[in-house]
């Protein structure tokens, strides 16, 4: 009894203690609430620095202009507002708003445009458009410092013409303007510009790639163990990259597939420091003797035609960087972009391949380009951009061959790379405890006699069992990150899997 | 039975999901251009007909240097015209056009619109800067756009006539355009300060008129004199300083307002100095006299441009001595009375320093007073100055007299 009493006095007490605290909490959230709300700085509407958006390549050629000599501040500023004017002009025509068209145009000029965007409005019609390359080079520039004049040659442009948003037409165009731009209000506004002579047809650079006639990929794809995905990152670690090299040469690789994200790179502006960490690990492969293709763009999946000219920056800086190093072998430009058809639209995301591509042809003529198709279905578009034709596997063994077959009678004239495969040997709840060790080796064998057979060169996905999958790549869902993790020809301890044994028995 | 049905039911549901292939009939409709036309005139309408081999809807393509649209299909005698838009045919330059039937480019092709002549000329320009100094150095840029009725800049080398007016002159000049879209000239500033009017003509279109001002360049060297009433140091007259007409290179006078600095040096190194701004190219500018003899050099500038040649200026003594009187056991000192140059009392103000000094040489204190009637007075009060022997130093008008006294 008395037990009881005081069992109910613990519990009211608790209980009211407990009440209070409830009340306490909920009366601050509420008062947090409420002194929560907009910045107290944005009282001062402070200077906010706006990224650029729009970098087509401009290549200034220099000269003597007529009339006063130009100032570096002043050819800053034209430029930055030339450019605007070409961006406003792509937003304007992409949905027929004129949005900012009168910041950089003059009255007379605006008024051509809006007559454009009316007509295109009335007769449902928008263009997606972007300037590509600029070659601008200045022609005059008056004394009192208020108008310019110059030529714009070779303006590289792509255009997609739609009505009633259909895909009426897509195309490539070259023009030379002059441009005669005056000083209103602060704003460099176009004035008149004017399409020249005709240019000459777009000399697309050709492929001089030797080095891949004899070549045989012999490859992984790798990512460190302790950070898949996220390689360059903070926990870049030369040594245990240094290691895995030396052990992977050893078992007989001669390549490596790696992978460059363009997100945590930098964007448009890439992160040299990360450049500098990849320089590291090529130098590492050099040493081991390893060839590495870089898979560029990783997790990148815009493909807009206003993205066009930020992605190029990025490829640029990242090619020329790096097209130099021996161990370079190959460029991926983006892993599995087929898996983006349904969402972007197929013929965005090619027309994006296409002329990314092309950018990095301009750069790197040497080297060989290559797209990681996600199924040999798919690696039959753009093969002729392409000096090889890669695709990955990761249907059913039996299957292989005959979905191999298809792409090799479609896909004639190229070399031919098995970019991805493998199997995962998860044995857990998730799959029903179905999986195993035995599998993964006996599906890899499957494939491997296919792969033998036909010489096919091949990456093998991939060298480790992972401990962790960051979210960003097959999402949350708890049965599709532990089936990521047992892609690995080495178990988590770094131990030989079975699966090992298919590939590297001649070697002890 | 059930799950027969769920089957059914299932592959339902996924077969409503799945998307609709759309079956795209390749058709070989094969165009020609019938338009033989490919240089037009802006401003005139004008159409693209084609005739189709068989029955077909094709969109025409069309672009120039402002934009792309799609053209609207007509039909007429069996053959498909597209008729460009106002806002295009009035845009000379080079057109592109292409014909897309069922997603497919069929044909493509350019054709030039021309400049109309015809309809008149507009003729914008542009003057900068609106002011100049005088003489060859300096110019203002002229900068003409001659368009057509439809704003189209006209053709490489069409001739402009830029004219100029000042004060007499006038000249004329026949320029080609260049670069498609403008063409400029220098207007070089004459010698002369004053109003220049520019404008332009092309095809008997007139410009408006543009003033630029032309003023003065900047000066060069003078010369500056003085006036006063009397060569007395008297610390009460005005001395003026005047320059001559301050003009430039090219004999303009000096901009009004062109301020003007007065440097003076006195013989004891010590500057003053006074200011003032031309009017009709003269400057001048006040100081009041010295109260002593003094010695003035004196020198004028236009910062940054000019100077004059330095000047002398030479000040007399008005007082040439002058009587202190010690009373009440030397504690009240009295000075004066001060006599001026025809020995009257010189003018209130005349200001009168005593220093008081120990017997060890340190300076205890300065008193000043300044001239009333003539006359000064000191009061050495006892709770400052205690019994004893002081050295007295009195200055005024650049006479110093100096006694030992015994203060009790």
């Amino acid at each position: 009894m008395k037990i009881n009493r005081t069992l109910y006095r613990i519990f009211l007490l608790a209980s009211f203690l407990a009440l209070n605290g409830l009340i306490l909490f909920g009366i601050s959230s509420a008062w947090t609430y409420l002194n929560t709300g907009a910045d107290r700085t944005s009282m001062l509407h402070l200077h906010e620095d706006i990224s650029a958006t729009y970098l087509p390549k401009v290549q200034w050629e220099i000269a003597m202009n007529e009339g006063r000599p130009m100032e570096e501040q002043t050819l800053g500023e034209i430029e930055r507002d030339y450019l605007s004017a070409w961006q406003v002009r792509n937003a304007a025509y992409a949905n027929n708003v004129p949005y900012g068209i009168a910041d950089y145009y003059t009255d007379s000029m605006r008024t051509e445009l809006f007559k454009i965007t009316d007509l295109n409005l009335k007769n449902k019609i928008t263009l997606q458009t972007t300037t590509i390359e600029h070659h601008p080079k200045l022609e005059f520039y008056s004394t009192d410092g208020k108008l310019v004049i110059l030529t714009d040659k070779n303006v590289l442009a792509y255009e997609e013409v739609y009505q009633n948003e259909n895909l009426i037409t897509k195309r490539k165009l070259l023009s030379d303007y002059k441009v005669m731009l005056l000083l209103e209000d602060g704003f460099w506004r176009v004035r008149q510009l004017v399409e020249t002579a005709l240019p000459e047809e777009t000399l697309e650079v050709a492929s001089q790639v030797k080095n891949l006639d004899d070549y045989h990929f012999k490859g992984i794809n790798y990512y460190p163990q302790d950070t898949p995905w996220d390689m360059f990152g903070s926990q870049f670690n030369d040594s245990i990259i240094e290691h895995d090299f030396k052990l992977m040469a050893k078992m007989g690789v001669n390549s490596l597939r790696i992978f460059i994200p363009y997100e945590s790179f930098g964007k448009e502006y890439v992160d040299q420091k990360k450049i500098e960490k990849v320089k590291r690990t090529l130098d590492i492969a050099e040493k081991t003797g390893l060839d590495i293709m870089p898979t560029l763009f990783d997790f990148y999946g815009n493909y807009s035609i206003h993205d066009w000219t930020m992605t190029n920056r990025h490829v640029e800086q990242v090619v020329e960087a790096l097209k130099d190093h021996n161990a370079i072998i190959a460029w991926d430009v983006k892993n599995e972009p087929d898996l983006d058809f349904e969402s972007r639209g197929k013929e965005r995301v090619l027309a994006w391949l296409e002329q990314t591509v092309d950018r990095i042809r301009k750069i790197d003529t040497k080297h060989a380009i290559t797209i990681g198709w996600s199924s040999p279905e798919a690696a039959v578009n753009l093969t002729d951009k392409l000096d090889l034709v890669s695709f990955h596997y990761y249907r059913g063994a039996p299957e292989f061959e005959s979905a191999f077959n298809i792409l090799k009678s479609k896909v004639t004239d190229k070399p031919l790379l098995l970019q991805e495969y493998g199997y995962s040997s998860y044995d857990g709840i998730w799959n029903g405890f179905s999986g195993s060790d035995e599998k993964e080796k006996d599906y890899m064998g499957t494939i491997q006699k296919v792969v033998e057979k036909e010489n096919l060169s091949h990456m093998i996905w991939t060298l480790y069992d992972f401990r962790n999958i960051p979210t960003s790549v097959v999402g949350r869902l708890p049965w599709r990150k532990v089936r990521q993790r047992h892609f690995g020809l080495l178990d988590d301890k770094g131990e030989k899997k079975p699966v090992y044994d298919i590939f590297f028995n001649e070697n002890p | 039975m059930h799950i027969l049905h769920i089957c059914i039911m299932l592959s339902l549901l996924f077969s409503g999901c799945s998307k609709k292939t759309e079956v795209k009939k390749a058709s070989n409709v094969n165009f020609e251009l019938l338009t033989s036309e490919e240089n037009f005139t802006a401003g005139e309408p004008f159409s693209l007909k084609f005739s189709a081999s068989e029955k077909s809807s094709p969109v025409l393509v069309f672009r120039n240097a402002v934009g792309t649209t799609i053209l609207e299909t007509s039909y007429s005698d069996g053959a498909v015209q597209f008729n460009v838009p106002k806002n295009f045919y009035e845009k000379s330059g080079i057109c592109y056009w292409s014909l897309v039937s069922d997603a497919k480019e069929k044909m493509k092709g350019t054709l030039n619109i021309h400049v109309n002549n015809k309809n008149g000329t507009f003729l914008e320009s542009y003057l900068g800067p609106r002011s100049l100094t005088a003489g060859p150095e300096d110019y203002a840029m002229f900068v003409m756009l001659a368009t057509d009725f439809y704003d189209n800049p006209l053709n490489d080398s069409t001739s402009i006539t830029s004219k100029v007016q000042f004060q007499k002159s006038q000249s004329e000049e026949i320029l080609r355009s260049k670069n498609l879209i403008a063409l400029w000239t220098r207007v070089r500033a004459p010698e002369k300060s004053g109003r220049m009017l520019i404008s332009a003509a092309c095809n008997e279109t007139d410009s408006k008129e543009f003033t630029t001002i032309i003023y003065p360049a900047n000066p060069i060297d003078f010369t500056i004199s003085y006036e006063r009433n009397h060569e007395y140091a008297d610390g009460n007259q005005v001395i003026k300083f005047k320059t001559d007409i301050i003009r430039d290179t090219y004999g303009n006078i000096a901009s009004e307002g062109t301020l003007v600095y007065f440097i003076i040096t006195d013989d004891q190194g010590a500057r003053l100095k006074a200011q003032g701004t031309t009017l009709n190219g003269k400057a001048e500018a006040r100081l009041l006299h010295p109260e002593y003899q003094a010695s003035w050099s004196v020198e004028a500038f236009v910062t940054g441009a000019a100077r004059s040649k330095p000047i002398k200026v030479a000040f007399i003594a008005s007082v040439t001595d002058y009587e202190v009187t010690f009373l009440d056991d030397n504690r009240t000192v009295s000075v004066g009375p001060l006599k001026s140059f025809m020995n009257q009392l010189v003018p209130d103000g005349m200001p009168i320093s005593l220093s008081v000094k120990d017997v060890n040489g340190d300076v205890l204190d300065v008193l000043r007073t300044s001239s009333m009637q003539g006359e000064g007075k000191f009061e050495l009060s006892p709770d400052f100055f205690p019994t004893g022997s002081y050295e007295l130093k009195i200055k005024t008008a650049g006479i110093t007299k100096t006694k030992s006294v015994e203060l009790k």
